[in-house]
Protein backbone atom coordinates (compact mmCIF):
# COMPACT_ATOMS: atom_id res chain seq x y z
CA UNK A 1 0.00 0.00 0.00
CA UNK A 2 2.79 2.35 0.99
CA UNK A 3 4.62 1.48 -2.20
CA UNK A 4 1.55 2.15 -4.30
CA UNK A 5 1.15 5.58 -2.67
CA UNK A 6 4.83 6.30 -3.18
CA UNK A 7 4.49 5.28 -6.82
CA UNK A 8 1.47 7.56 -7.29
CA UNK A 9 3.22 10.52 -5.65
CA UNK A 10 6.38 9.97 -7.66
CA UNK A 11 4.66 9.61 -11.03
CA UNK A 12 1.61 11.81 -10.42
CA UNK A 13 2.48 14.07 -13.37
CA UNK A 14 2.61 11.15 -15.82
CA UNK A 15 -0.48 9.54 -14.29
CA UNK A 16 -2.49 12.76 -14.61
CA UNK A 17 -1.20 13.07 -18.19
CA UNK A 18 -2.37 9.53 -19.04
CA UNK A 19 -5.74 10.22 -17.40
CA UNK A 20 -6.28 13.47 -19.33
CA UNK A 21 -5.21 11.87 -22.63
CA UNK A 22 -7.65 9.00 -22.02
CA UNK A 23 -10.45 11.49 -21.42
CA UNK A 24 -9.52 13.32 -24.63
CA UNK A 25 -9.39 10.05 -26.59
CA UNK A 26 -12.81 9.03 -25.30
CA UNK A 27 -14.13 12.47 -26.34
CA UNK A 28 -12.69 11.96 -29.84
CA UNK A 29 -14.14 8.48 -30.18
CA UNK A 30 -17.55 9.32 -28.71
CA UNK A 31 -18.28 12.67 -30.31
CA UNK A 32 -16.79 12.39 -33.83
CA UNK A 33 -18.68 10.08 -36.17
CA UNK A 34 -15.73 9.40 -38.44
CA UNK A 35 -13.30 8.48 -35.66
CA UNK A 36 -15.98 6.44 -33.86
CA UNK A 37 -16.66 4.31 -36.95
CA UNK A 38 -12.98 3.57 -37.48
CA UNK A 39 -12.29 2.92 -33.79
CA UNK A 40 -15.14 0.46 -33.31
CA UNK A 41 -14.59 -1.41 -36.57
CA UNK A 42 -10.92 -1.92 -35.66
CA UNK A 43 -11.66 -2.99 -32.09
CA UNK A 44 -14.45 -5.31 -33.28
CA UNK A 45 -12.06 -6.99 -35.70
CA UNK A 46 -9.51 -7.39 -32.91
CA UNK A 47 -12.17 -8.75 -30.56
CA UNK A 48 -13.43 -11.24 -33.17
CA UNK A 49 -9.85 -12.42 -33.75
CA UNK A 50 -9.22 -12.89 -30.02
CA UNK A 51 -12.55 -14.61 -29.38
CA UNK A 52 -12.08 -17.06 -32.27
CA UNK A 53 -8.70 -17.92 -30.73
CA UNK A 54 -10.34 -18.50 -27.35
CA UNK A 55 -13.11 -20.65 -28.83
CA UNK A 56 -10.62 -22.88 -30.60
CA UNK A 57 -8.87 -23.36 -27.25
CA UNK A 58 -12.14 -24.10 -25.44
CA UNK A 59 -13.15 -26.56 -28.19
CA UNK A 60 -10.03 -28.51 -27.30
CA UNK A 61 -11.44 -29.18 -23.84
CA UNK A 62 -14.57 -30.76 -25.29
CA UNK A 63 -12.53 -33.31 -27.24
CA UNK A 64 -13.19 -36.07 -24.74
CA UNK A 65 -16.97 -35.67 -24.98
CA UNK A 66 -16.72 -35.55 -28.81
CA UNK A 67 -14.67 -38.74 -28.63
CA UNK A 68 -17.33 -40.36 -26.50
CA UNK A 69 -20.00 -39.36 -29.03
CA UNK A 70 -17.95 -40.76 -31.87
CA UNK A 71 -17.38 -44.05 -30.06
CA UNK A 72 -21.12 -44.39 -29.52
CA UNK A 73 -21.81 -43.52 -33.14
CA UNK A 74 -19.23 -46.08 -34.24
CA UNK A 75 -20.90 -48.73 -32.17
CA UNK A 76 -24.24 -47.84 -33.67
CA UNK A 77 -22.78 -47.98 -37.19
CA UNK A 78 -21.15 -51.34 -36.55
CA UNK A 79 -24.51 -52.57 -35.39
CA UNK A 80 -26.08 -51.29 -38.62
CA UNK A 81 -23.42 -53.05 -40.71
CA UNK A 82 -24.24 -56.25 -38.92
CA UNK A 83 -27.93 -55.78 -39.70
CA UNK A 84 -27.16 -54.93 -43.33
CA UNK A 85 -25.05 -57.99 -43.76
CA UNK A 86 -27.91 -60.08 -42.46
CA UNK A 87 -30.22 -58.29 -44.90
CA UNK A 88 -32.53 -57.09 -42.18
CA UNK A 89 -32.83 -53.50 -43.29
CA UNK A 90 -33.53 -52.39 -46.79
CA UNK A 91 -31.58 -49.62 -48.48
CA UNK A 92 -33.45 -46.75 -50.00
CA UNK A 93 -31.98 -44.72 -52.82
CA UNK A 94 -31.45 -41.23 -51.45
CA UNK A 95 -31.29 -39.39 -54.72
CA UNK A 96 -34.49 -38.58 -56.50
CA UNK A 97 -34.61 -37.88 -60.20
CA UNK A 98 -37.33 -35.44 -61.02
CA UNK A 99 -38.07 -35.59 -64.69
CA UNK A 100 -40.39 -32.63 -64.57
CA UNK A 101 -37.79 -30.22 -63.17
CA UNK A 102 -34.21 -29.32 -63.92
CA UNK A 103 -33.02 -30.32 -60.49
CA UNK A 104 -31.77 -33.51 -58.84
CA UNK A 105 -31.76 -33.80 -55.06
CA UNK A 106 -29.43 -35.66 -52.72
CA UNK A 107 -29.54 -35.95 -48.98
CA UNK A 108 -26.64 -35.89 -46.54
CA UNK A 109 -25.88 -35.44 -42.89
CA UNK A 110 -23.85 -32.65 -41.36
CA UNK A 111 -20.82 -34.07 -39.58
CA UNK A 112 -18.94 -30.92 -38.75
CA UNK A 113 -19.94 -27.31 -38.52
CA UNK A 114 -18.40 -24.02 -37.45
CA UNK A 115 -20.38 -20.87 -36.75
CA UNK A 116 -18.03 -18.61 -34.82
CA UNK A 117 -15.36 -17.82 -37.38
CA UNK A 118 -15.39 -15.33 -40.19
CA UNK A 119 -14.90 -18.11 -42.73
CA UNK A 120 -17.19 -20.83 -41.46
CA UNK A 121 -17.54 -24.23 -43.13
CA UNK A 122 -19.94 -27.16 -42.87
CA UNK A 123 -18.81 -30.71 -43.62
CA UNK A 124 -21.18 -33.36 -45.03
CA UNK A 125 -20.92 -37.13 -44.81
CA UNK A 126 -21.43 -37.63 -48.56
CA UNK A 127 -19.17 -36.80 -51.47
CA UNK A 128 -18.48 -37.40 -55.13
CA UNK A 129 -19.34 -41.10 -54.68
CA UNK A 130 -23.06 -40.31 -54.69
CA UNK A 131 -22.68 -37.60 -57.36
CA UNK A 132 -21.95 -34.48 -55.33
CA UNK A 133 -19.81 -31.84 -56.97
CA UNK A 134 -18.50 -28.38 -56.20
CA UNK A 135 -20.93 -25.49 -56.82
CA UNK A 136 -24.09 -27.35 -55.87
CA UNK A 137 -26.60 -25.58 -53.61
CA UNK A 138 -27.38 -26.95 -50.16
CA UNK A 139 -30.68 -26.53 -48.28
CA UNK A 140 -32.34 -27.65 -45.11
CA UNK A 141 -36.13 -28.00 -45.50
CA UNK A 142 -36.19 -25.49 -48.39
CA UNK A 143 -34.08 -23.04 -46.41
CA UNK A 144 -30.73 -22.09 -47.91
CA UNK A 145 -27.61 -23.32 -46.10
CA UNK A 146 -24.85 -22.59 -48.63
CA UNK A 147 -22.91 -23.86 -51.62
CA UNK A 148 -20.59 -26.87 -51.88
CA UNK A 149 -17.03 -25.62 -52.16
CA UNK A 150 -15.10 -28.85 -52.43
CA UNK A 151 -15.74 -32.59 -52.48
CA UNK A 152 -13.78 -35.76 -51.79
CA UNK A 153 -15.15 -39.24 -52.57
CA UNK A 154 -16.96 -39.47 -49.22
CA UNK A 155 -17.20 -35.92 -47.91
CA UNK A 156 -18.20 -32.49 -49.06
CA UNK A 157 -17.43 -29.07 -47.64
CA UNK A 158 -20.05 -26.34 -47.81
CA UNK A 159 -19.39 -22.64 -47.80
CA UNK A 160 -22.42 -21.58 -45.75
CA UNK A 161 -24.20 -18.21 -45.83
CA UNK A 162 -22.22 -17.35 -42.70
CA UNK A 163 -18.91 -17.19 -44.51
CA UNK A 164 -17.63 -13.69 -45.31
CA UNK A 165 -16.75 -14.83 -48.85
CA UNK A 166 -20.27 -16.06 -49.55
CA UNK A 167 -22.29 -13.96 -52.02
CA UNK A 168 -25.76 -15.12 -52.89
CA UNK A 169 -28.26 -13.43 -55.13
CA UNK A 170 -31.42 -12.82 -53.10
CA UNK A 171 -34.68 -10.96 -53.50
CA UNK A 172 -37.53 -9.60 -51.44
CA UNK A 173 -40.34 -12.06 -52.07
CA UNK A 174 -43.23 -9.57 -52.10
CA UNK A 175 -41.84 -7.19 -54.74
CA UNK A 176 -39.06 -9.14 -56.52
CA UNK A 177 -36.35 -6.48 -56.00
CA UNK A 178 -33.07 -8.34 -55.83
CA UNK A 179 -29.65 -7.72 -54.31
CA UNK A 180 -26.65 -9.52 -52.99
CA UNK A 181 -26.61 -11.27 -49.61
CA UNK A 182 -23.36 -10.95 -47.75
CA UNK A 183 -22.35 -11.86 -44.22
CA UNK A 184 -20.42 -9.29 -42.15
CA UNK A 185 -18.58 -11.88 -40.07
CA UNK A 186 -20.15 -11.06 -36.72
CA UNK A 187 -23.41 -12.76 -35.69
CA UNK A 188 -24.22 -16.18 -37.17
CA UNK A 189 -27.94 -15.44 -36.92
CA UNK A 190 -27.91 -12.39 -39.19
CA UNK A 191 -26.69 -11.52 -42.67
CA UNK A 192 -27.03 -8.39 -44.82
CA UNK A 193 -28.85 -7.83 -48.09
CA UNK A 194 -27.24 -5.01 -50.07
CA UNK A 195 -27.94 -3.20 -53.34
CA UNK A 196 -31.70 -2.85 -52.89
CA UNK A 197 -32.57 0.63 -54.25
CA UNK A 198 -33.48 3.38 -51.83
CA UNK A 199 -37.11 3.78 -52.91
CA UNK A 200 -38.15 0.14 -52.44
CA UNK A 201 -40.65 -0.45 -49.67
CA UNK A 202 -39.20 -3.06 -47.31
CA UNK A 203 -40.68 -3.85 -43.93
CA UNK A 204 -39.64 -5.88 -40.95
CA UNK A 205 -40.70 -9.50 -41.35
CA UNK A 206 -40.64 -9.54 -45.17
CA UNK A 207 -39.37 -12.83 -46.59
CA UNK A 208 -36.04 -12.93 -48.43
CA UNK A 209 -35.75 -15.75 -51.00
CA UNK A 210 -33.37 -16.96 -53.71
CA UNK A 211 -33.68 -15.41 -57.18
CA UNK A 212 -32.93 -18.38 -59.38
CA UNK A 213 -30.44 -16.30 -61.37
CA UNK A 214 -27.52 -18.42 -60.22
CA UNK A 215 -26.93 -22.07 -61.06
CA UNK A 216 -27.00 -23.09 -57.44
CA UNK A 217 -30.58 -22.68 -56.32
CA UNK A 218 -34.00 -22.77 -57.83
CA UNK A 219 -36.14 -19.72 -57.32
CA UNK A 220 -38.02 -19.10 -54.08
CA UNK A 221 -36.00 -20.99 -51.49
CA UNK A 222 -36.21 -19.16 -48.17
CA UNK A 223 -33.07 -17.37 -47.00
CA UNK A 224 -34.49 -15.43 -44.07
CA UNK A 225 -36.67 -12.62 -42.87
CA UNK A 226 -36.04 -8.86 -42.78
CA UNK A 227 -35.02 -7.82 -39.27
CA UNK A 228 -34.03 -4.20 -39.76
CA UNK A 229 -33.89 -1.73 -42.65
CA UNK A 230 -31.14 0.85 -42.65
CA UNK A 231 -31.02 3.77 -45.09
CA UNK A 232 -27.69 5.31 -44.07
CA UNK A 233 -26.05 4.70 -47.46
CA UNK A 234 -26.76 7.15 -50.25
CA UNK A 235 -28.51 5.15 -52.93
CA UNK A 236 -29.09 1.72 -51.49
CA UNK A 237 -30.69 0.20 -48.43
CA UNK A 238 -28.77 -2.05 -46.08
CA UNK A 239 -31.15 -4.75 -44.91
CA UNK A 240 -30.38 -6.90 -41.89
CA UNK A 241 -31.76 -10.37 -42.53
CA UNK A 242 -32.47 -12.93 -39.83
CA UNK A 243 -31.37 -16.20 -41.43
CA UNK A 244 -33.97 -18.95 -41.62
CA UNK A 245 -31.45 -21.69 -40.92
CA UNK A 246 -30.10 -21.98 -37.39
CA UNK A 247 -26.44 -22.66 -38.09
CA UNK A 248 -25.84 -23.99 -34.60
CA UNK A 249 -28.41 -26.67 -35.17
CA UNK A 250 -28.26 -28.23 -38.64
CA UNK A 251 -28.27 -31.99 -39.11
CA UNK A 252 -29.86 -33.19 -42.34
CA UNK A 253 -29.48 -31.26 -45.54
CA UNK A 254 -30.61 -31.57 -49.14
CA UNK A 255 -28.19 -30.94 -51.97
CA UNK A 256 -29.59 -29.51 -55.19
CA UNK A 257 -28.00 -30.21 -58.54
CA UNK A 258 -29.02 -28.18 -61.54
CA UNK A 259 -28.95 -30.71 -64.38
CA UNK A 260 -28.64 -28.04 -67.06
CA UNK A 261 -25.96 -26.04 -65.28
CA UNK A 262 -23.19 -27.08 -67.65
CA UNK A 263 -25.24 -26.36 -70.73
CA UNK A 264 -26.09 -22.88 -69.44
CA UNK A 265 -22.49 -22.13 -68.45
CA UNK A 266 -21.16 -23.15 -71.86
CA UNK A 267 -23.69 -20.90 -73.56
CA UNK A 268 -22.96 -17.93 -71.30
CA UNK A 269 -19.19 -18.37 -71.64
CA UNK A 270 -19.46 -18.54 -75.43
CA UNK A 271 -20.97 -15.04 -75.38
CA UNK A 272 -18.17 -13.75 -73.15
CA UNK A 273 -15.45 -15.28 -75.35
CA UNK A 274 -17.18 -13.97 -78.49
CA UNK A 275 -17.00 -10.45 -77.05
CA UNK B 1 6.39 38.86 -18.96
CA UNK B 2 4.40 40.43 -16.19
CA UNK B 3 1.16 38.77 -15.19
CA UNK B 4 -1.22 41.42 -16.45
CA UNK B 5 0.54 41.61 -19.79
CA UNK B 6 0.53 37.81 -20.07
CA UNK B 7 -3.23 37.65 -19.55
CA UNK B 8 -3.84 40.37 -22.12
CA UNK B 9 -1.76 38.51 -24.70
CA UNK B 10 -3.53 35.25 -23.81
CA UNK B 11 -6.93 36.83 -24.42
CA UNK B 12 -5.77 38.42 -27.71
CA UNK B 13 -4.33 35.10 -28.92
CA UNK B 14 -7.50 33.22 -27.98
CA UNK B 15 -9.69 35.75 -29.77
CA UNK B 16 -7.41 35.70 -32.83
CA UNK B 17 -7.63 31.90 -32.87
CA UNK B 18 -11.38 31.62 -32.34
CA UNK B 19 -12.51 34.54 -34.47
CA UNK B 20 -9.97 34.51 -37.29
CA UNK B 21 -7.79 31.43 -37.56
CA UNK B 22 -10.54 28.88 -36.88
CA UNK B 23 -12.52 30.39 -39.73
CA UNK B 24 -9.97 30.93 -42.48
CA UNK B 25 -9.47 28.03 -44.80
CA UNK B 26 -6.21 28.50 -46.70
CA UNK B 27 -5.93 24.88 -47.79
CA UNK B 28 -7.06 21.52 -46.48
CA UNK B 29 -3.41 20.88 -45.64
CA UNK B 30 -2.98 23.88 -43.40
CA UNK B 31 -4.22 24.42 -39.86
CA UNK B 32 -3.03 27.46 -37.96
CA UNK B 33 -3.09 27.19 -34.18
CA UNK B 34 -1.61 30.43 -32.94
CA UNK B 35 -3.10 29.93 -29.46
CA UNK B 36 -0.24 27.54 -28.66
CA UNK B 37 1.90 30.59 -27.87
CA UNK B 38 -0.10 30.90 -24.63
CA UNK B 39 1.39 27.58 -23.52
CA UNK B 40 4.90 28.41 -24.69
CA UNK B 41 5.12 31.52 -22.56
CA UNK B 42 3.89 30.00 -19.31
CA UNK B 43 6.56 30.49 -16.62
CA UNK B 44 8.89 27.54 -16.21
CA UNK B 45 8.43 27.60 -12.41
CA UNK B 46 4.66 27.13 -12.68
CA UNK B 47 3.48 23.80 -11.26
CA UNK B 48 3.60 21.17 -14.03
CA UNK B 49 0.25 19.70 -13.06
CA UNK B 50 -1.45 23.09 -13.36
CA UNK B 51 0.10 23.52 -16.82
CA UNK B 52 -1.19 20.08 -17.80
CA UNK B 53 -4.73 20.81 -16.60
CA UNK B 54 -4.59 24.30 -18.11
CA UNK B 55 -3.63 22.98 -21.55
CA UNK B 56 -6.36 20.36 -21.32
CA UNK B 57 -8.94 23.07 -20.68
CA UNK B 58 -7.43 25.37 -23.30
CA UNK B 59 -7.53 22.59 -25.91
CA UNK B 60 -11.10 21.85 -24.95
CA UNK B 61 -12.07 25.51 -25.32
CA UNK B 62 -10.60 25.60 -28.83
CA UNK B 63 -12.26 22.28 -29.65
CA UNK B 64 -15.64 23.60 -28.62
CA UNK B 65 -15.20 26.67 -30.81
CA UNK B 66 -13.78 24.73 -33.77
CA UNK B 67 -16.10 21.71 -33.39
CA UNK B 68 -13.21 19.26 -33.43
CA UNK B 69 -14.14 17.51 -30.18
CA UNK B 70 -11.09 16.16 -28.36
CA UNK B 71 -8.45 16.63 -31.06
CA UNK B 72 -6.98 19.94 -29.84
CA UNK B 73 -7.41 18.69 -26.27
CA UNK B 74 -5.33 15.55 -26.81
CA UNK B 75 -2.60 17.39 -28.74
CA UNK B 76 -2.32 20.36 -26.36
CA UNK B 77 -2.14 18.06 -23.32
CA UNK B 78 0.56 16.07 -25.07
CA UNK B 79 2.82 19.06 -25.65
CA UNK B 80 2.17 20.30 -22.12
CA UNK B 81 3.60 16.99 -20.94
CA UNK B 82 6.68 17.37 -23.15
CA UNK B 83 7.23 21.08 -22.44
CA UNK B 84 9.21 21.04 -19.14
CA UNK B 85 11.48 18.21 -20.34
CA UNK B 86 12.19 19.91 -23.64
CA UNK B 87 12.93 23.25 -21.96
CA UNK B 88 15.50 21.68 -19.65
CA UNK B 89 17.09 20.02 -22.65
CA UNK B 90 17.38 23.14 -24.80
CA UNK B 91 17.61 26.23 -22.67
CA UNK B 92 20.23 27.89 -20.51
CA UNK B 93 18.96 27.66 -16.95
CA UNK B 94 19.11 31.39 -16.17
CA UNK B 95 16.78 32.18 -19.10
CA UNK B 96 14.21 29.63 -18.00
CA UNK B 97 13.59 31.53 -14.79
CA UNK B 98 12.65 34.67 -16.66
CA UNK B 99 10.87 33.83 -19.89
CA UNK B 100 9.24 37.26 -20.02
CA UNK B 101 12.52 39.07 -20.52
CA UNK B 102 13.80 36.83 -23.28
CA UNK B 103 14.17 39.72 -25.73
CA UNK B 104 16.95 41.13 -23.58
CA UNK B 105 19.20 38.14 -24.05
CA UNK B 106 21.03 37.63 -27.30
CA UNK B 107 20.74 33.91 -27.42
CA UNK B 108 17.07 33.21 -27.86
CA UNK B 109 17.49 30.75 -30.73
CA UNK B 110 16.68 27.97 -28.31
CA UNK B 111 13.24 29.53 -27.77
CA UNK B 112 12.41 29.29 -31.47
CA UNK B 113 13.78 25.74 -31.59
CA UNK B 114 11.65 24.87 -28.58
CA UNK B 115 8.55 26.42 -30.15
CA UNK B 116 9.08 24.65 -33.45
CA UNK B 117 9.62 21.23 -31.87
CA UNK B 118 6.47 21.63 -29.76
CA UNK B 119 4.42 22.89 -32.73
CA UNK B 120 5.67 20.00 -34.86
CA UNK B 121 4.85 17.47 -32.12
CA UNK B 122 1.47 19.10 -31.64
CA UNK B 123 0.61 18.65 -35.32
CA UNK B 124 1.87 15.06 -35.42
CA UNK B 125 -0.60 14.16 -32.64
CA UNK B 126 -3.28 16.45 -34.09
CA UNK B 127 -3.15 14.98 -37.61
CA UNK B 128 -2.88 11.37 -36.50
CA UNK B 129 -6.03 11.73 -34.40
CA UNK B 130 -7.81 13.73 -37.07
CA UNK B 131 -7.10 11.23 -39.85
CA UNK B 132 -7.28 8.30 -37.38
CA UNK B 133 -5.66 5.86 -39.78
CA UNK B 134 -2.25 5.15 -41.25
CA UNK B 135 -3.55 4.98 -44.79
CA UNK B 136 -2.20 7.74 -47.07
CA UNK B 137 0.49 8.43 -44.53
CA UNK B 138 2.43 10.61 -46.97
CA UNK B 139 -0.53 13.04 -47.19
CA UNK B 140 -0.67 13.11 -43.39
CA UNK B 141 3.06 13.94 -43.33
CA UNK B 142 2.57 16.83 -45.76
CA UNK B 143 -0.29 18.10 -43.59
CA UNK B 144 1.88 17.92 -40.47
CA UNK B 145 4.72 19.81 -42.14
CA UNK B 146 2.53 22.45 -43.82
CA UNK B 147 0.55 23.17 -40.66
CA UNK B 148 3.69 23.29 -38.48
CA UNK B 149 5.48 25.72 -40.77
CA UNK B 150 2.53 28.06 -41.18
CA UNK B 151 1.69 28.04 -37.45
CA UNK B 152 5.37 28.65 -36.65
CA UNK B 153 5.40 31.55 -39.08
CA UNK B 154 2.34 33.26 -37.57
CA UNK B 155 3.51 32.66 -33.99
CA UNK B 156 6.92 34.15 -34.80
CA UNK B 157 5.29 37.17 -36.41
CA UNK B 158 3.08 37.66 -33.37
CA UNK B 159 6.06 37.25 -31.04
CA UNK B 160 8.21 39.77 -32.89
CA UNK B 161 5.47 42.30 -33.58
CA UNK B 162 3.41 42.20 -30.41
CA UNK B 163 5.33 40.79 -27.50
CA UNK B 164 8.79 42.20 -28.23
CA UNK B 165 7.44 45.68 -29.00
CA UNK B 166 5.21 45.59 -25.99
CA UNK B 167 8.15 44.77 -23.69
CA UNK B 168 10.44 47.41 -25.20
CA UNK B 169 7.79 50.08 -24.85
CA UNK B 170 7.11 49.23 -21.23
CA UNK B 171 10.86 49.35 -20.51
CA UNK B 172 11.32 52.80 -21.98
CA UNK B 173 8.36 54.10 -20.00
Amino acid sequence: MKNILRFIVKYHFTLIFVLLESIALSLIVNYNNYQRTIFFSETNALFAYVSSGFSSISNYFYLSSYNQQLVEENLQLRHQIELLEKGRITVQNDSVNCDTTNFTFFSAKVINNTYNRSKNYVTLDEGSNIGLNADMGVCENNKVVGIIENVSPNFAIIQPLINTQSRISAKIQKNDYYGSLQWDGTDYRYSYLNDIPFHVNVNQGDTVVTTGFSDYFKEGLIIGYVEEVNNNAVNFLTIKVKLAVDFRNIHDVTIINNNFKQERQILEESIITAE
Amino acid sequence: MKNASYYIHAVILLLLQIIIFNNIQISSYININIYLLILFFLPFQLNETIVLLGSFLLGMLIDISAQTVGINTISATFIAYLRPRLMLLLAPREQLDNLGNLYKSRNINWFFQYMFILIFTFFIVYNIFEVFSFKNFSTTCIRILASSLSTFFFISVYYIVAIKQDRKNSDTI
